[in-house]
């Protein structure tokens, strides 16, 4: 009798949301189609690789976290790690230093060509970077920056300047004026306007630009594929890449693998999924 | 004032010169290399237009150049189709209003998006194993045996299975492009169809599609740019060569290939025919974004 009355309960509230609960379904089943290739890798990767044989769908006997110590040691990802921490650090810091400073340079100083310079800067929106690999690989073999992490930055940082200057300069655009006269009154100068003043006021500019940056520079293979070649100076994709080549259908190790140079991004992600959302739509000409 | 004008250029200089060498005067390099026979290293001789020529009437080199050019115009048109069909719907489920979690679909919709191509490209490698992968697996299980293929090894299939797994990874940036141009179109209009009495559907169709131009270009526009260059996923999931016999060989592939060589072809067809390559590629990629930003700006709607 109860049991009946519940039901007939939930078919009214059905009846009444059933337009809601429907729109969720869609948007949950859409969630667990985006999810399900990390959660099969994770799955798979706690897996021997006898029991990744036996069948894709079956659970780990035990919890083989061995697969992550030994793709970590035999991968070299160690090295790896380190080497995409300083190129990404270093091109993040560059990038977001020159190209604030020519960002506020070109928003609030009027001056012959300004608008010039301005549409120089973005004009390298118009092409995908990597066609430019060529004479990049020449011009950093003649300055021996080839096989170089700070050349492979420089690179990057080059690369990343006409989207964040396109970003800051449009921040700084809509600062009030009055808040650089007053520091002008103050005697402050250009420099100490921009750095003390100006720059704490685009905070979410930084934020975007360094996500932006951290993205490209932390995926991408192309332009280490190019430009390292030492093993001890490869990239964590480069290295992931190099790993898979060498133990090729051990998918036990090479799933952990993949997974270790997921884990860093998908970390920052739950922290500034917001950031990365507006920075990555706006930077999506890349 | 003079001074500070000084100093106000003193501070653009650093991003100018970054820009200018690693950008700028690679991009008008590979014009001059072009024209040159060069392998890399040794003198450089002039030859012309001997490149451009060789590239379009060589029969090895202009087949894989149409190849890989037909592949890369599939994918762009295949992921534009996706990303009018799935991310507009699924856009609009996303915008429904007062819908509670919203924040939260949206960071896992583009959670794809942001991660690394080669990790991601490798999962699903696994996953697509025609030996042990889970897909065929799963496909069994549910009693579809007959569907389960050799995905990525099969000559038909290897391109449209890259397609599916790159409008996979391109599907977040899609559906919040979308998403943020629905969201945007103020509230009043909707409610003016409906108080001259729409449909849910007909407001849909009647007044937010065609506000939705503008958003619709730009997303072609990056979507164009995008899948032209597109190099790390296809890298990741069908190698350099585009396996299985080219049948993924995609420009930006063709591209390396071309200036730097594989293990079997170690020089490739030299520098100088590289930068041609990339001179022909970076002049379609220009005109057809110049045609694109001239009809989005035609487009541009007033509230």
């Amino acid at each position: 009798m109860l049991s009946t009355n519940v039901l007939r309960q939930f078919l009214h509230w059905l009846e009444r949301r059933h337009k809601r609960v429907f729109l969720y379904i869609l948007l949950i089943a859409y969630g667990l189609i985006t999810l399900y290739p990390l959660l099969q890798g994770v799955f798979t990767s706690f897996k021997s690789l006898n029991e990744i044989y036996q069948g894709a769908l079956t659970p780990p006997s035990t919890m083989h976290w061995h697969n992550y110590v030994e793709a970590w040691t035999r991968g070299g990802f160690g090295v790896c790690f380190w080497n995409t921490i300083i190129v990404t650090v270093l091109s993040v810091a560059g990038t977001i230093f020159f190209s604030s400073m020519a960002g506020y340079v070109l928003a609030r100083h009027v001056f012959w060509g300004d608008n010039a310079l301005l549409m120089y800067f973005l004009a390298g929106l118009m092409l995908p970077y990597r066609l430019a690999i060529i004479p990049l690989f020449v011009l950093l073999r003649d300055l021996r920056l080839l096989d170089n992490l700070f050349g492979l930055a420089c690179a990057y940082i080059g690369s990343s300047i006409p989207f964040s200057v396109f970003i800051f300069s449009n921040y700084f655009r809509y600062l009030p004026k009055e808040i650089e006269e007053a520091a002008i009154i103050d005697g402050a100068s250009v420099f100490r306007i921009y750095l003390q003043v100006l720059l704490p006021l685009v905070r979410p500019a930084l934020a975007t630009v360094a996500t932006v940056v951290f993205v490209w520079v932390w995926n991408d293979v192309f332009l280490p594929l190019v430009l390292i070649q030492s093993p001890e100076k490869r990239t964590l994709m480069l290295g992931l890449n190099a790993f898979f080549g060498r133990y090729l259908n051990e998918w036990n190790l090479i799933l952990a693998g993949a997974n270790i140079t997921l884990i860093p991004v998908i970390f920052f992600y739950i922290f500034a999924s917001r950031q990365f959302i507006e920075g990555l739509v706006l930077g999506a000409r890349r | 004032m003079k001074t500070r004008r000084k100093s106000a250029l003193l501070l653009l200089l650093p991003g100018f010169i970054f820009y200018s060498m690693f950008v700028v005067y690679p991009y008008v390099n590979s014009i001059c290399y072009s024209f040159t026979d060069w392998m890399g290293v040794g003198p450089k001789k002039f030859i012309g237009f001997s490149n451009y020529m060789k590239l379009f009437t060589d029969p090895l080199l202009s087949k894989e150049f149409w190849r890989a050019f037909s592949h890369s115009t599939i994918i762009f048109g295949a992921s534009t189709i996706f990303a009018v069909i799935l991310g507009l719907a699924l856009a609009f489920l996303l915008a429904a209003p007062r819908l509670k979690g919203r924040g939260f679909f949206r960071a896992l919709y583009f959670l794809p998006y942001i991660l690394p191509p080669v990790a991601y490209g490798f999962v699903w490698r696994y996953i697509l194993n025609p030996r042990i992968g889970s897909l065929n697996e799963i496909l069994k299980s549910i009693g579809l045996a007959a569907w389960a293929q050799p995905w990525l090894g099969s000559i038909e299939l290897a391109l449209p299975t890259v397609i599916g797994v790159w409008c996979m990874k391109q599907a977040g940036l899609y559906i919040l492009f979308f998403e943020a141009g629905i969201l945007s179109i103020p509230n009043i209009l909707r409610d003016a169809a409906l108080v001259d009495g729409c449909t849910r559907w007909q407001q849909i169709w009647y007044v937010e599609l065609p506000l939705l131009k503008p958003t619709f270009i730009t997303l072609v526009m990056f979507n164009f740019i995008n899948s032209f260059g597109a190099f790390d996923l296809l890298f990741a999931l069908t190698g350099i060569e585009g396996r299985p016999l080219g049948t993924t060989d995609v420009l930006a592939t063709f591209f390396y290939r071309t200036a730097f060589g594989t293990t079997t072809h170690p020089f490739g067809w030299g520098l100088g025919m590289g930068a041609a390559v990339a001179c022909v590629v970076a002049l379609f990629l220009v005109s057809v974004s110049f045609v694109f930003i001239v009809i989005r700006q035609r487009s541009y709607v007033e509230y």
